[in-house]
């Protein structure tokens, strides 16, 4: 068990390890990024819903930009960020989410986090989905999410001592964003 | 003294104590009907012990403004449907895909913990929807009751909407295109809790839990116990 969980982070050491010996600011390839998309989860939907809300965990050791989503569950996907404008906090969606290297970008519930718009089905408990994620370095990333179900306790995880939140790049000129 | 209490009261009641977590398109920066701003009393002197909880409590409640508002069911929602029980307000709308289902679940655990920790308790549960135009009695009912069987929601006329809204401190805004059927509304996020005299009495912040909610509650209610003799119920501290 162990074993298993320490490998791609030895993986991901020799990979990073590597560029440092390389020396270059060469863009890494996609197949080599050290871009990791973990814990990702969508919630479950109440009856009637046509959005639901998805939540992740990314973190790269070089800086990259989450600039794109998409999903077959739905219509659209928009990434959604805390920015504030005008002294109000609002929740909007952004153009890019920006990915700092070696911080968590997190993205849970209450805070920043993907939003499915228009889905094609109710997201039922113990269903998975499918999430194509476009960053601008590590490239494309389908990502699994499990389906949970929010009334259940312990679904939501507490992350509140260590939420991080991630560096939001606000859309530029007020256009609308986030959709295809 | 008092004048720069009243400023720091009024900022706080408008920015940070009402926690306001608003949804926006980037592009509606000139979003209509928006609501409304800080409870009428924010000039009111602080009492000499005041309540500590996560979010306010008003020194003195404030009796509400006329409203005429339908629940789920299509009855009556008023001032006189508030009287005689505990409530706790949520403004939100069944379209809003994160902050709103994560709320009504903690209001659901903190119905759970006061059905433990109170006796005698009268407590209602209410979303009150800021987007009429979408939220119909029927879609709003369908909605709560994933949350909890005993959760209620409301709506009504924009205007009648808003004079609650305004006057418990919350606020919204509703974009100006409406004709995409995904829009989204921008809204404060908070609880607010109104007592059995009907009146505004406390309002809590984000982020919210049921147990933080049911602490802060049970102080809130132990403080109404001890100015209304003859109330009878009881919520263990």
């Amino acid at each position: 068990m162990e074993r298993r969980t320490s490998r791609p982070l030895n993986r991901g050491r020799t990979a990073a390890l590597a560029a440092v010996i390389a020396g270059s600011a060469c863009f890494a390839r996609a197949g080599e990024s050290t871009l990791r998309v973990e814990d990702a989860w969508a919630a479950a939907t109440p009856p009637g819903a046509v959005t639901a809300a998805a939540y992740m965990t990314i973190t790269s050791d070089t800086a990259d930009r989450l600039v794109g989503a998409r999903s077959a569950a739905s219509r659209g996907v928009e990434v959604h960020a805390h920015v504030e404008s005008g002294g109000v906090l609002r929740m909007t969606p952004i153009a890019a989410l920006g990915i700092e290297p070696g911080v968590k970008a997190v993205l849970a519930p209450g805070g920043h986090h993907l939003m499915l718009v228009g889905l094609t089905r109710p997201l039922a408990p113990g269903d998975e989905i499918v999430v194509v994620l476009e960053f601008e370095r590590a490239g494309v990333r389908e990502i699994a999410l499990p389906v949970r179900d929010l009334r259940v306790p312990g679904a939501v995880p507490t992350q509140h001592d260590e939420h991080v939140e991630p560096g939001a790049t606000a859309g530029q000129g007020g256009h609308d964003h986030g959709r295809p | 003294m008092a004048g720069r209490n009243t400023v720091l009261a009024a900022l706080a009641l408008g920015a940070f104590a009402l926690g306001l977590y608003v949804n926006s398109r980037v592009n509606d920066g000139d979003a209509t009907d928006a609501g409304a701003s800080a409870p009428s009393n924010a000039a009111a002197a602080p009492q000499a012990d005041p309540l500590e909880i996560r979010g306010f409590v008003l020194p003195e409640p404030e009796a509400l403004e006329p409203f005429a508002l339908v629940d789920d069911s299509g009855q009556p929602f008023n001032r006189e449907a508030l009287a005689g029980g505990w409530s706790f307000l949520y403004f939100g709308y069944t379209y809003c895909p994160d902050i709103c289902p994560l709320t009504l679940v903690e209001v659901a655990n903190l119905k759970r913990q006061l059905r433990i920790r109170c006796d005698g308790l009268d407590a209602r549960y209410y979303l009150v929807s800021v987007d009429p135009q979408r939220d119909t009695p029927e879609r709003l009912r369908e909605y709560v009751r994933y949350f909890d069987r005993d959760f209620h929601g409301v709506t009504g006329r924009a205007a009648e909407i808003d004079k609650l809204v305004k006057k418990v401190g919350a606020f919204y805004e509703l974009p100006a295109d409406r004709s995409n059927d995904a829009y989204l509304v921008g809204h404060s996020s908070t609880v607010t809790v109104i007592d059995p005299d009907g009146k505004l009495h406390a309002v809590f912040t984000m982020p919210h839990t049921g147990e933080n909610m049911a602490d802060d509650f049970a102080a809130v209610h132990e403080r109404y116990r001890e100015r209304h003799a003859g109330y009878e119920a009881v919520c263990k501290l």
